[in-house]
């Protein structure tokens, strides 16, 4: 087990290494390309992605790449946007989103950024920590650190207001449309059986 | 001088009063073995109708004897064998997964000289030992170093699992799964990451005088009835001797258990669960415990050095790592504790116990611990104990349980029946229900969130399992199940995509 995880966390060095090579490499002039671009981002998601309560956006850094990558693409094309207000503001951003290679950049430099180690607290009798681990934990991680295998992003750090109307987006069928993705995470929040469960799964995972 | 005299005789009085009144409330209640009357068992032979049946048997043992020598292959003599008979395996090393998926095999490790048949699965392979055949004896193996199960069965009825030495191997070190009328006896196994012992949606069970310990759970009932557990010592595990109903398993009830004269010592193991999974959420220093099975005994134990409590009884609301499912009761019903020797237990309990201790204004180290609800439990000479949570359990009407002797049964039951129809349920309940419940995390990911994944795709899911990749990090891998044929693993895929709870 010990070596497993070893193994993957070596696994994994190797392959960010690149990310924090030197500046010559393809990747550090999109990780600078995209950090500029961020810029139009940055006064809702904040100035290092770190998401934003007061204005219910969420934190992007350390965001799993293929995952932001598809709900950019969701919100350019309008797939995504019609959920609410905050969707709205979102689409009125989308003109950026347009370019495929701006889109690249800024995943790049976003998925560069450093987050902080996640705690989850060994708090196996906590009804909430159950929960989370019951429904989500299997697709998004044991942490929320998000699983990329499975497309599924990481929720660690998401504000708990944030997350609670993304639930209730799924579940009333406002998210999702026609995606398998969507579809999934529907048939999840379904799983859920009330606002309290909601809300309660929310403010877990706010808390890590 | 007089005055204080009189004080000190009305505070006496004051005090012996006091004293009796407490005395009144408080004082054991002496039974001198009164009623001595035993449980009456919850099983009756007569009216099981799953062993009516014409089927002939072929009896183990009645057949020819196959030898294997270090260098051949075990599984090419289970190939070669027909029901009846006894694969001899000498000592030496094989490094192999056995699969008998036919009736009446004996597999049986000869020792020699203190050499045994030694399986050793490198660190690599899943598991030792799946039967699937009925009428199955494995003995006298050492069975090391696999990920997955020492020795699994699968659907097999009438088995003997005895005499084993099962070290550091994987999730669980014997593990029937839907069997009846079964036996694990003299079997010693240790470093295990979920239960060294673990008897899944079974019937007519006896686990007898084996040797658990360093592992999370040392031995499990887990959603079975009339199961027998005596004479095991139990020591240094996270948690003991488990009786448990898991939400989200096909079959929903445990009930009719009995442990008895086992030695269930020093339980205070660091636990080592797969995080999120049913078992780390126990407490190290668990002696015995009931989470929401009903109809258990637990009687004449040695009960000793669990620091967070000798017994405890739990529902499926205050268990950790458990949901609810609606369809198992989630109380524990029927408790009966009979008489244990219990010492120094409870001497470093965890906060919850010590909360609940304060609402009783009791203090010291508990030996028995009740969270939850529980309904018509008793117990016998509830003075002796330090207890919490149990001022409404009865006193017992019995004091013990030797009139049931056994639940094992006179003759072999019949097989399972198996069709074109059924194959996948089978397979379901038999196999996949080891590790994925409906609702919560047992070892894998539950069934509700793959059905998300695959909703529409059971091919999807049945090639997954053939050659299963790692996709969470912190799960362990899922065996591949390639010794299904391609069928049972279609069949078994839209079972499990059809389950509703
Ligand atoms: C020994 C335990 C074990 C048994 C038995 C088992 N599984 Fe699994 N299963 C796992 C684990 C652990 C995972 C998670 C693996 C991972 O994410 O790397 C898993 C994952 C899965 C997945 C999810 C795949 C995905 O794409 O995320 C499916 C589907 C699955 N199992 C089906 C089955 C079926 C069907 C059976 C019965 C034939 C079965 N499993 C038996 C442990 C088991």
């Amino acid at each position: 087990m010990i070596k497993r995880f070893f193994l993957s966390g070596l696994i994994a060095s190797m392959m960010s290494g690149p990310i924090h090579a030197q500046d010559s490499t393809p990747n550090a002039h999109s990780i600078e390309q995209g950090k500029q671009l961020f810029q139009s981002c940055a006064s809702c998601h904040g100035q290092d992605a770190e998401g934003q309560k007061a204005l219910g956006a969420p934190p992007l850094a350390g965001q799993l790449p293929s995952y932001l990558e598809r709900a950019m693409t969701e919100f350019a094309s309008g797939k995504r946007g019609k959920e609410d207000h905050y969707a709205q503001q979102m689409s009125a951003m989308s003109g950026l989103l347009q370019n495929e290679a701006q889109r690249n950049a800024i995943v790049t430099y976003l998925s560069s950024l450093k987050t902080k180690d996640i705690q989850v607290p060994n708090r196996s009798s906590d009804a909430a920590y159950r929960l989370y681990q019951a429904n989500c934990g299997g697709c998004h991680g044991v942490k929320a650190e998000g699983n990329k295998a499975l497309n599924s992003p990481r929720l660690a750090g998401m504000d708990a207001a944030y997350l609670q109307r993304q639930l209730e987006h799924f579940k009333s069928g406002k998210r999702g449309g026609s995606s398998r993705y969507a579809k999934q995470m529907q048939m999840m929040a379904n799983t859920l059986k009330n606002a309290d469960d909601i809300a309660l799964v929310s403010k877990f995972i706010s808390t890590l | 001088m007089n005055k204080s005299l009189l004080l000190a005789a009305i505070t006496l009085a004051v005090g012996f009063g006091l004293g009796q009144y407490l005395a009144k409330d408080n004082a054991p209640v002496i039974k001198a073995n009164k009623p001595d009357k035993s449980f009456a068992g919850g099983y009756e032979a007569k009216q099981d109708d799953t062993l009516k049946s014409n089927a002939d048997v072929v009896l183990p043992g009645s057949g020819d004897t196959i030898t294997v020598n270090p260098g051949q292959k075990i599984q090419d003599a289970v190939i070669a064998a027909k029901p009846g008979d006894t694969i001899m395996v000498m000592p030496g090393k094989y490094e192999e997964t056995i699969y008998i998926d036919k009736d009446s095999i004996r597999l049986i490790g000869v020792i020699q000289e203190g050499q045994r048949a030694e399986l050793n699965g490198r660190g690599e392979l899943n598991d030792a030992i799946l039967y699937s055949g009925n009428n199955i004896t494995v003995e006298n193996f050492l069975i090391t170093k696999y990920k997955g199960n020492g020795i699994m069965g699968q659907a097999g009825n009438n088995f003997e699992i005895r005499g084993n030495v099962i070290v550091d191997t994987g999730v669980y070190g014997i593990f029937p799964q839907l069997g009846k009328n079964g036996i694990v006896s003299h079997n010693i196994i240790s470093g295990i990451e979920d239960a060294a012992i673990y008897v899944g949606m079974s019937d007519n069970i006896h686990v007898a005088h084996n040797e658990v310990f360093d592992s999370v759970a040392g031995i499990e009932i887990e959603n079975s009835r009339h199961s027998i557990v005596e004479n095991n010592y139990v020591h240094n595990n996270t948690g003991g001797i488990l009786a448990f109903i898991t939400p989200g398993l096909p079959i929903k009830t445990t009930y009719d258990v009995i442990i008895r004269n086992n030695f269930v010592v020093g339980n205070n193991h660091k636990n080592f669960g797969a995080p999120g999974s049913t078992v780390a959420g126990i407490p190290p220093g668990t002696g015995i415990l009931v989470m929401a099975a009903d109809e258990v005994v637990i009687e004449n134990n040695i009960i000793t050095d669990n620091k967070t409590a000798g017994i405890m009884i739990t529902d499926h609301y205050n268990a950790p790592n458990t949901t609810i499912d609606e369809g198992s009761d989630p109380y524990p019903d029927q408790v009966a504790i009979l008489d244990n020797l219990m010492l120094r237990n409870g001497y470093d309990t965890i906060d919850e116990v010590k909360a609940l201790m304060l609402t009783e204004l009791k203090t010291g180290n508990p030996d028995i611990v009740r969270a939850g609800k529980s309904n018509d439990s008793c117990i016998y000479n509830r003075h002796r104990y330090i207890t919490v949570g149990i001022n409404d359990f009865k006193d017992c009407e019995f004091n013990n349980t030797k009139d049931v002797v056994t639940y094992l049964l006179d003759e072999p039951v019949p097989p399972r029946e198996i069709t074109a129809e059924n194959k996948g349920k089978i397979a379901y309940l038999g196999i996949c229900t080891g590790c994925h419940s409906y609702t919560g995390r047992i070892v894998g990911p539950p069934v509700q969130l793959i059905q998300a994944l695959y909703m529409e795709n059971p091919q999807g899911l049945a090639d997954y399992i053939a050659n299963p990749v790692k996709k969470r990090d912190d799960y362990p891998e899922m065996p591949p199940q390639n010794y299904l044929d391609e069928e049972t693993r279609l069949a078994v895929a839209e079972y499990m995509l059809s389950r509703t709870n």
